[in-house]
Formats: C-alpha cells, structure tokens, sequence
C-alpha cells in the first residue's frame, strides 16, 4: 500500500509539473486517468469577457463602500486583558458608585430607577414574607422622609411628589401584603410603621405645602395609610383576633 | 503560515500591492486580481463543473474580496491565495444552499473559451460537471487534497502545510481520493484504496 501512494505520488509530480507520465502501472491507471482530467481543468481559462468584466466591475464599487484599515495602532494581545480589566473597573467603580448614590434618589433622578431595582432585589433576598413586609415599609417610609424634607423647598416638581406619594401607596399596599401571608406579628409590626408614615404625611398636610395634582395625591395616599393602619389594605384584620 | 506556489511572484511586489490595496489603490487591487484570478477560477471551476457559473462566482469573490481587503492582514501570495480560497468555498457553498432552495434548469450555452467546436465544448461541458460531481462525492479533505495537488498546482510539501497535515497522511488521503474519484468516474473500477 505504502509503495503503491509512493508510486502515485510520483506520477502526480510528473502531471502537475507537466512532464508525459511513464511507467504507468495498471492498477495506477484509472487514478492517474482522473488525475489527468482533473489537471485539466486548471487549465480550463475564465473567458477574456468575463475577465474583462470583473476588472470593469472592481473598478466600479465605490469608494466610500471600501472599508479603510484603520490608521490607529492596533492593541497588543498583552494589552488586550489589561484593557479589558480596566474596563471592568471602570464598570464596576460605576456600578459601586450608582448602587450608592441610588437609596437617596428622587424620581427626577436618573438613579431613580437604580433606587427602585435595588429595593426589588432586597426583597426578593428576604428569607420570610415578615422580613420582605418590613422592607416594604421602610421603603415607604424613606419616601416619606424625603417627602417632609421637600414640602420645606417651594419650588418641588409636583411630579416628583406625586410620584413619591404613588411609590409609598404601592409599598405599604406590599407591605400589608406581606404581612397578611406572614401572620399577627408582622401585620402589628407593618400597623406601626404606617402610623409614622401616617404622621409625617399628616403633618405635610396640615402645612399645607403641596396643591393641585400633588396635594390631592396626598390626601389619597393619607388615606390609603390610615385604611391600612386600621386594617382595610391588603389584610383582614378585622378578624385578627390577637391585635391590641 | 506562509507557503509559497508554483511561479509565485517576487514576495516584495505582493507586500506592495496588499498595502496599497488596503488604502483603497484600485490599481493595486487590480495587479493582485491578475495575478490570481486564474488559480481561484480553476478551484470554482472544480466545484461547480460549470464555465459560465464560475465565472459569476469568480466575480463575486473579488467584489467580496475587494470589501474585505482592509481587514486581510496576510502579506505573501500563499496567504492571500489561501483567503480568496476561503472566500470562494463559502461562496460555492452558498450557492449550494441557494441551488438547493430555489433549483433551477441550466440554460448557459457560454462555450468554454479554449474550446473552438462546439461538439468539443459541450463534451467538455459533459466532463466538468462529472468532475464537480464526483468531487462533491469526496470527504473535505479528500476534496481538497486533489484540489490543491492537481487544481492549485501546489506541491506534496505545500499541500502539507495548507491543510496541517504531515507528508505521509497527504500521500495516503491522495491515494484514496483518486481511488474514490476513479471508481465514480470510470465504469468498472474497483475501489483501488481498498488494495
């Protein structure tokens, strides 16, 4: 077998340098046929038109088609990682840097939406349904914080305060929520924050800071605390026996 | 890798004319046209068995070549030839899958342009067609053992390094190609590989 490959090797030298084949052997001869045919075909030539007309055409594409290489220095495949480390950094520094500044953002703040994912996330880490109720409420009542904080500047977007007092609603809504699959304790406890929250949101009021779309939206988030600080939002605890 | 071909052209000239080539000299880009459209024009004409057909591809090849020229970073003939062939099989392969979804009824009565009587070009017409069948009927490798021993000219070293291979394995993957391309082509041959 090894001789017979050497012997056609030899014979393709000879087809492909163009000498006449000798010494054929017969059973060599019908591959050494086909080798010859396929030597053909190499010299087979594209047709002087078609030629003509494919230098025509490549002198056609327009320029602003043709891509330029680049002039800039091309990185070094040791400057590759580096880069792609001081990327990273710069990434997570960013990341560091929003994940921080995002508990304190008004919803004007671009951080905002950063504020609202992070709290999501907390809450989908809480172990038990009384741990993520009592998140909630601190949510909420963040929020109301802040809201006290700005019913002191005069010119506040009321957007941004009608989006606070709709956020607060939305979170003792969960909060309740919470509670109500948790049990007595976590109900008490989610009763006892709506009432500081109640309080600050009752204070805002009588100062009368906030009119028009805001003020209203106070006055219905006011109430939507004080129906779940007496038990009407999100559980039943008309019926809980053990409240004080 | 760098391989050189048979008649290759002084290595100074290629270095020249890819440089100029990436920044947009269309003079350049034609010299290394010229210089290569004849070999990648045999390669087509292997694969699809048709004159006319490989000529459409051998256009498309160097509009395609010519788009990417800037993002090529070889600097010898053997690599750019190695490109363009690259470029080729996956545009003989797309019209495989295009052929497969919408075929059509060949109608080319292009006459190959070596071929003066007519008689002559439709039985070389009759030939080629076999060849690119058979040769569609070979493993990859068989395929592009005698593409690149018998097509390319290239020799059993230069064959060796183009496809990684060591010498003995091409001497063997050549013998069972022919074997296998004689026992389709020629009524009455045995599998000669199998002796």
């Amino acid at each position: 077998m090894r001789h017979a490959e050497d012997t056609l090797e030899t014979y393709l030298t000879q087809i492909v340098s163009g000498a006449p084949v000798q010494g054929l052997g017969s059973d060599l001869e019908p591959m050494v046929r086909v080798a010859l045919q396929l030597r053909e075909v190499a010299s087979v030539q594209a047709s002087p038109a078609s030629v003509e007309r494919i230098r025509v055409a490549l002198r056609r594409v327009p320029t602003r088609d043709l891509p330029v290489r680049s002039t800039a220095p091309r990185l070094g495949l040791w400057r590759r990682p580096v880069m792609g480390l001081a990327f990273a950094v710069l990434i997570m520094a960013l990341g560091t840097t929003s994940a921080l500044a995002a508990p304190s953002a008004l919803p004007d703040s671009p951080l905002y939406p950063v504020r609202n994912l992070k709290e999501t996330v907390q809450v989908n880490l809480a172990g038990s349904a009384a741990q993520r109720a009592m998140l909630y409420a601190s949510f909420a009542g963040e929020r109301a914080t802040q809201l006290r904080q700005l019913a002191g500047h005069k010119a506040v977007d009321s957007g941004v305060v009608v989006t606070l007092l709709r956020d607060i609603t939305a979170r003792v809504h969960q909060a309740n929520q919470a509670a109500h699959d948790d049990g007595p304790a976590a109900r008490l406890a989610v009763r006892q924050a709506e009432g500081q929250i109640g309080d600050q949101l009752n204070q805002i009021q009588q100062e009368g800071e906030f009119a028009g779309n805001a003020g209203d939206q106070l006055a219905s988030t006011l109430r939507d605390v004080q129906s779940g600080q007496s038990g009407q939002s999100g559980d039943n605890s008309n019926n809980d026996t053990n409240q004080p | 890798m760098s391989i050189s071909l048979p008649d290759e052209n002084p290595a100074s000239r290629y270095v020249e004319w890819l440089d100029r080539a990436r920044r947009q000299d269309r003079h350049a880009f034609a010299q290394l046209y010229d210089a290569t459209y004849r070999r990648i024009f045999g390669y087509l004409l292997a694969r699809v068995g048709e004159q006319a057909a490989a000529e459409d591809l051998l256009q498309e090849v160097y509009l395609a070549a010519l788009l990417a020229i800037g993002r090529f970073r070889g600097r010898t003939e053997g690599e750019f030839i190695g490109w363009l062939l690259k470029i080729a099989h996956a545009k003989v392969m797309d019209r495989y899958r295009s052929h497969y979804r919408h075929p059509e009824v060949q109608t080319s009565d292009v006459t190959p342009a070596e071929v003066k009587d007519p008689l002559d070009a439709i039985d070389q017409r009759l030939r080629l067609g076999e060849i690119s069948n058979a040769l569609a009927q070979l493993t990859e490798d068989q395929r592009n053992v005698v593409l690149n021993r018998l097509v390319l000219g290239l020799d059993l070293e230069e064959t060796s390094k183009v496809m990684g291979k060591n010498v003995g394995s091409i001497k063997a993957l050549q013998h069972r190609a022919l074997a296998q391309l004689a026992k389709i082509l020629t009524p009455g041959v045995d599998d000669h590989a199998s002796r």
